[in-house]
């Protein structure tokens, strides 16, 4: 009884803070099928899942659009199912990471794979530099972005809030539904891949090592 | 220590830490190599941020298409109604007698818009209280992009029946992002299924062909992107669809049908945006095809027609290494 209640009371301790959460009323009504609320929702969020797609997938990628339009699309399918643990916002762009996320790594995927059946024109003579031609400029945002579709899902999820969208500790354990102990191991597994993939360029080791 | 860093490390980027705050940030950075990169990181990704031209544009579009099946539906609905209450009406007057019946037909276009009442009592059966809507009176009430509002109106929430809250919500899911919800429920297969092929424009059809493509299912692509050839044969996208088949056919082995989805490209669109896409995959289908004398005249043909394309570069590359 005794150590259920300890194992209760640090539980409690470890739980994420739920915020005040502004869109919640219009998302539910959204849900309910009031078209005016479906509107003010998507003119609220859809501005933030283009800037989060945009970010995961960089600014030049092709389908922008319709990955975007997939996120949304995929936030209003899923929020029926939304149990108000963080914030609408929260929520939303955690879906429309994931789409990104997964769109990223099934590129990566495909990618591989054409590269291993014959050469693709699109990677013979890709307009965009490859992520090691980029490193050599200090950028760390194109070796986030190789990262991802390497580690696995979970951990990228957890760099991706994290550095991505610079959520807190707090705010993605409430948005994945995850206890914040097992966001911080998530973190700091991604953090040492991190480490591990960007000391492998020379200038980017220089400047980092350096301490400022 | 550790979430602190974290925790620290986010709220700096959103502009949040007083000063000792951000004396302690340093502190810790300063102490762990991980906690530097990952910090730098995102404010490399924050420095990325902007808004660019035609964004605005592009979320208009996004929302259009989202939104846009909700009226479909709704006119579906309406159209629905419409016919069961002419049915029962016609039935109700076809027990009182024949002369009444005779009178009632006449009136049958006003109920159902068309002349066919006998199809009347065959449509799918729905619940009355979900096909009753007030959606097509009630003025939308939507807000532009930009002119974002935080609480949206009670009454107008209060005006909603909640009996067909439901089906309206899940029009648009089901029927503007069909490929996804029919890998979900089959009920929402069911309804999107109800949508039927003669309800999509050529830009939905290409658009839902697009999505899956690129979600790999490739026999339901080719699929939608042949209904649209067949359908809209002059419409903007006939040309995309063309080459996409082209691509998809020549993926999956066919290369016979994608050489001849790329010379119809051609052909129909000899100054055509998609040109050097459309050689590309020609040469590609024609070595496939063991037809390499072909496909050679086509390669340096692309890389005269087309010199700065990224084909163009393939090409080259091919053209140096085949004798």
């Amino acid at each position: 009884m005794r150590r259920s209640l300890i194992k209760l009371m640090s539980k409690g301790r470890e739980a994420p803070v739920p915020q005040h959460d502004e869109l919640a009323r219009v998302a539910k009504a959204a849900v309910q099928g009031n078209e005016a609320a479906l509107r003010t929702f998507l003119a609220t969020m859809t501005p933030q899942l283009l800037r989060v797609v945009r970010r995961v997938l960089g600014a030049q990628h092709p389908d922008l659009e319709d990955v975007t339009f997939e996120a949304a699309y995929a936030v209003l399918e899923a929020l029926p199912r939304f149990r108000g643990e963080g914030t609408v916002r929260h929520f939303a762009c955690r879906v429309a990471v994931l789409t990104a996320m997964n769109v990223q790594r099934r590129d990566a995927a495909s990618k591989r794979a054409h590269q291993r059946e014959q050469a693709d024109p699109e990677l013979v003579a890709s307009e965009i530099p490859a992520p090691d031609e980029r490193a050599l400029t200090n950028s760390l945002v194109p070796i986030v972005r190789e990262l991802i579709t390497t580690l696995p899902e979970t951990l990228a999820e957890a760099l991706l809030l994290h550095v991505i969208l610079g959520y807190t500790v707090n705010e993605i354990a409430m948005s994945s539904g995850v206890p914040l102990e097992t966001v911080r191991s998530r973190l700091r597994l991604a953090k040492q891949a991190l480490r591990k993939r960007a000391l492998r360029y020379p200038s980017l080791r220089e400047v980092m090592e350096a301490k400022s | 220590m550790k979430a602190l860093l974290e925790d620290l490390s986010a709220r700096a980027r959103r502009g949040q830490l007083g000063d000792s705050e951000s004396r302690e940030l340093e502190r810790l950075l300063e102490a762990s190599l991980e906690a530097r990169l990952a910090h730098r990181a995102g404010l490399e990704f924050d420095g990325e941020d902007s808004v660019l031209v035609g964004d605005d544009a592009l979320i208009e579009r996004i929302n259009q298409r989202l939104i846009a099946p909700l009226h479909q539906t709704a006119h579906r609905k309406r159209r629905v109604v419409a016919l069961v209450v002419g049915g029962i009406c016609t039935a109700m007057a076809a027990a009182a007698g024949p002369a009444l019946v005779a009178e009632w037909r006449p009136a049958w276009p006003i109920f159902a818009g068309s002349n066919q009442p006998e199809g009347a009592l065959e449509q799918p059966a729905v619940h009355p209280a979900r096909t009753r809507s007030n959606r097509a009176r009630t003025p939308s009430g939507g807000i532009s992009h930009g002119e974002q509002r935080s609480i949206v109106d009670e009454q107008r929430l209060a005006e909603t029946d909640p009996g067909d809250q439901k089906l309206a919500v899940q029009a648009p899911l089901s029927s503007a992002g069909r490929t996804q919800s029919e890998a979900r429920a089959p009920e929402n297969r069911a309804r999107s299924d109800d949508a039927g092929p003669s309800s999509k424009s050529s830009r939905a059809l290409f658009t839902e062909a697009s999505l899956m493509r690129r979600q790999g299912r490739s026999g339901r692509a080719i699929q939608l992107y042949s209904e649209l050839l067949e359908r809209y044969p002059h419409s903007a996208e006939a040309g995309s669809a063309q080459i996409a088949l082209g691509m998809l056919h020549l993926q999956s082995g066919a290369a016979g049908t994608a050489l001849t989805y790329f010379n119809r490209y051609l052909g129909e669109h000899p100054a055509g945006q998609l040109g050097a896409e459309a050689l590309w995959g020609k040469t590609r289908a024609l070595t496939a095809l063991g037809r390499d004398e072909e496909a050679r005249r086509d390669l340096l043909r692309l890389v005269s027609r087309y010199p700065r394309s990224t084909y163009a570069t393939a090409a080259r590359a091919k053209l140096g290494s085949t004798p």
